[in-house]
């Protein structure tokens, strides 16, 4: 018969009391637990995002909007490069502070933003951009874990490569044709004419990566769908050179030569063409860790803060309802020191009660919260491509334990003093 | 001796600070398996005097020793050890706690006692007092005789030297007044432990051997013209 049962008789004892104590901690918790998991999955996922490529280069302009728009498709694009500074940039050899001149890209990836398809984000690119792992070690995958088809290809410009969550969400198969719109987002613009329609050969297993929610097609296939035939026809030269952009360049470099991977940004950024500076060139990591460690981060420690409060009035609350209790339970202490129990078990008792009710609440609020993730995990998974399970416990959510123990043990300490103090000639002379 | 007082004072303090004298023992004594009533009127001072020899309170000077273990001598926490080990203790009612049931009551007294908590002596112990069918009842789902049969058994889980009951039978009907008497006594034959009981009901007395009134050896009583004997005629 430990200490333990005697205080998980005590809570029994007070049934209704104990369960709204305990579960107003269930539910501070589970806010603390669901803050901590979002926050988990956020920083995951943007940094998972932000792996693929060394360098984002894109037209000069806010580095953040650049990264948002082209790794996750969020907001609107930078601006345009014309195809033809692509080409130079590409092609160009850096001088480097060694002395050497820079070896080609490893890889150097043009992507196009612009244009849906029911809301999901249209990307014109080229077959590389599959053929190159979207992570370390992780590649696409066509034909296994659930990838279908196969890579788009250079010379069929009308195909598309879908992502799982938007396939799924906009119940694109293989083979399907789709005429995606022109510039997303904006449900009015309806195009006056029919395009040519794009075919699905390839949906790849999930990533976890905003990408799975995007729809990719062939990079020629987007440029002269956003051909326009105006009424005041410009020159046939003017159509061409305004008609072939890309939005961005999604840039490897060599990993293991670090003076380039040091230098080049900044070679990059001050290139001129035609005497102006045209490019700038972002670390994805650096912007996302800027954007996490800034606004939401923020943000996320001001619900945190919050979270907290609320699981320390729950605290309170224990506080009050066990002190609350201590006159009735005068006698009953009595009865255990007379019956041997020292001053400092019965304190014992009263503290492991307090402790029993915060963490029994603490880990129904945990299981409430990941619950609830479990729930909404599939719904998430899908408006975002964030991967999120239920059993994506965050390392941060350990310190719940030792906290809440702190916690239990503070509010504890009053009523456990009381009953530390109880005089026990007394209070078994009056009766209960 | 089981049970030695020597010199024992004890007073308490009026609301208005004076003093209160409740006892003032020169001597008094207990042999193993002694069985021992003791009497006097209400407000003399017995139940104090139980507090006292089981260290609940501590007297203002003199030594109570327990089997020959002086306890005005020890810590609060080693007489709270010494209690849970050498002494049991029945009370007049309500002596069982509320949340556990009457085989988790009795293992609460071995639990605070330095061996082990000895779930097949508790069993028994409940069997011997005629519970063996009630071991997993509430207090709440049992009789006061059967609480009170349940406190018996919880006095004499540790195997202790000495039991003091107080009033034990005092709210219970006269049928099974007697049959809680039999089975203190039987028990703490079997289990030669020496037994002071406190009773106001002379039936009872009757049968022990040994019978003291508190007023005949406790001098706050015996002296009604001593300077603050004002406390003691009330
Ligand atoms: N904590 C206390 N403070 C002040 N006076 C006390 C205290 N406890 C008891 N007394 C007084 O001490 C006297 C003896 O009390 P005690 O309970 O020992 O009497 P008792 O002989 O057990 O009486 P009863 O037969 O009614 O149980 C009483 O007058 C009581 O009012
Ligand atoms: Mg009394």
């Amino acid at each position: 018969m430990s200490l333990w049962l005697i205080a998980w008789r005590n809570i029994q004892q007070r049934s209704l009391a104990s369960a709204l104590t305990g579960l107003s901690m269930a539910l501070g918790v589970a806010l603390v637990a669901a803050v901590l998991v979002i926050h988990g999955v956020i920083d995951r996922s943007f940094r998972r995002g932000a792996q693929g490529y060394d360098l984002v280069v894109g037209p000069k302009g806010s580095p953040l909007q650049l990264v948002l728009n082209t790794v996750y498709y969020l907001g609107d694009p930078a601006g345009k490069i014309p195809h033809e500074h692509y080409v130079e940039l590409i092609s160009h050899r850096f001088q480097l502070p060694d002395g050497r001149v820079s070896p080609p890209f490893k890889a150097a990836i043009p992507v196009c933003m612009g244009g849906s398809y029911l809301g999901f984000p249209l990307v014109g690119t080229t077959p590389e951009f599959f053929e190159l792992s979207f992570m370390e070690g992780e590649h696409y995958q066509f034909t296994q874990w659930g990838g279908q088809g196969r890579n788009m290809e250079t010379r069929n410009i009308w195909e598309a490569v879908v992502g799982p969550a938007a396939a799924k969400a906009a119940n694109l198969k293989l083979g399907d044709q789709f005429q995606p719109r022109h510039t997303r987002g904006v449900e009015e613009e309806e195009c006056p004419e029919e395009h040519h329609p794009f075919t699905v050969v390839g949906i790849f297993a999930p990533t976890g990566t905003p990408n799975d929610r995007a729809i990719f097609v062939n990079i020629e296939g987007f440029w002269q769908m956003h051909e326009h035939p105006s009424k005041d026809t410009p020159s046939e030269e003017q159509t061409e050179a305004s008609r072939r952009f890309v939005s961005a360049v999604l840039v490897r470099l060599d990993e293991s030569d670090p003076t380039l991977n040091a230098a080049i940004p900044r070679l990059i950024e001050d290139y001129r063409i035609g005497g102006v500076q045209v490019f700038q060139a972002v670390h994805p990591s650096v912007e996302v860790t800027k954007l996490l460690e800034g606004i939401i981060g923020n943000v996320q420690l001001v619900l945190l803060i919050l979270a907290v409060l609320v699981v320390v009035v729950a605290g309170v609350g224990i506080l009050v309802s066990i002190y609350n209790s201590m006159n009735e339970r005068k006698h009953d202490i009595a009865v255990m020191r007379a019956l041997g129990a020292s001053r400092l078990t019965v304190m014992m008792v009263i503290l492991l009660e307090s402790i029993l009710l915060s963490l029994g609440g603490g880990a129904v609020g945990v299981l409430l919260s990941h619950g609830l993730v479990g729930l909404l995990g599939p719904i998430i998974t899908e408006h975002t491509g964030v991967q999120i399970s239920a059993l994506q416990f965050q390392v941060s959510e350990l310190v719940l334990i030792p906290g809440l123990v702190i916690l239990a043990s503070i509010v504890g300490y009053l009523p456990a003093a009381a009953a530390y103090r109880t005089d026990v000639a007394k209070a078994l002379a009056a009766s209960p | 001796m089981v049970l030695q007082l020597k010199e024992v004072k004890k007073s308490f303090l009026e609301p208005d600070g004076s003093p209160l004298p409740i006892l003032d023992i020169p001597w008094f004594e207990l042999g193993p398996g002694e069985q021992m009533v003791l009497v006097g009127p209400s407000g003399c001072g017995k139940t104090t005097l139980l507090h006292v020899i089981a260290g609940i309170s501590r007297p203002d000077s003199g030594h109570v020793k327990v089997n020959g273990w002086d306890i005005t001598l020890m810590s609060e926490a080693e007489s709270d050890r010494f209690r849970a080990e050498t002494i049991g203790y029945v009370f007049q009612t309500f002596n069982l706690l509320p949340g556990f049931t009457a085989l988790e009551n009795v293992m609460l007294g071995m639990r605070f006692a330095r061996g082990r908590v000895d779930r097949a002596r508790a069993k028994q112990l409940l069997e011997r007092v005629g519970l063996g069918h009630r071991l997993h009842h509430k207090p709440t789902a049992l009789s006061v005789g059967e609480q009170q049969r349940v406190s018996v058994a919880r006095a004499l889980a540790n195997r202790p030297s000495l039991i003091l009951a107080d009033e034990p039978t005092a709210n219970v009907d006269a049928g099974h007044q007697q049959q809680i008497v039999d089975l203190l006594r039987q028990t703490c034959q079997e289990e030669k432990v020496a037994l002071l009981l406190v009773t106001h009901n002379m039936d009872v007395a009757r049968q022990f051997p040994r019978v003291d009134r508190l007023e005949d050896f406790n001098l706050v009583l015996k002296k009604p013209t001593k300077p603050n004997g004002a406390a003691a005629e009330a």
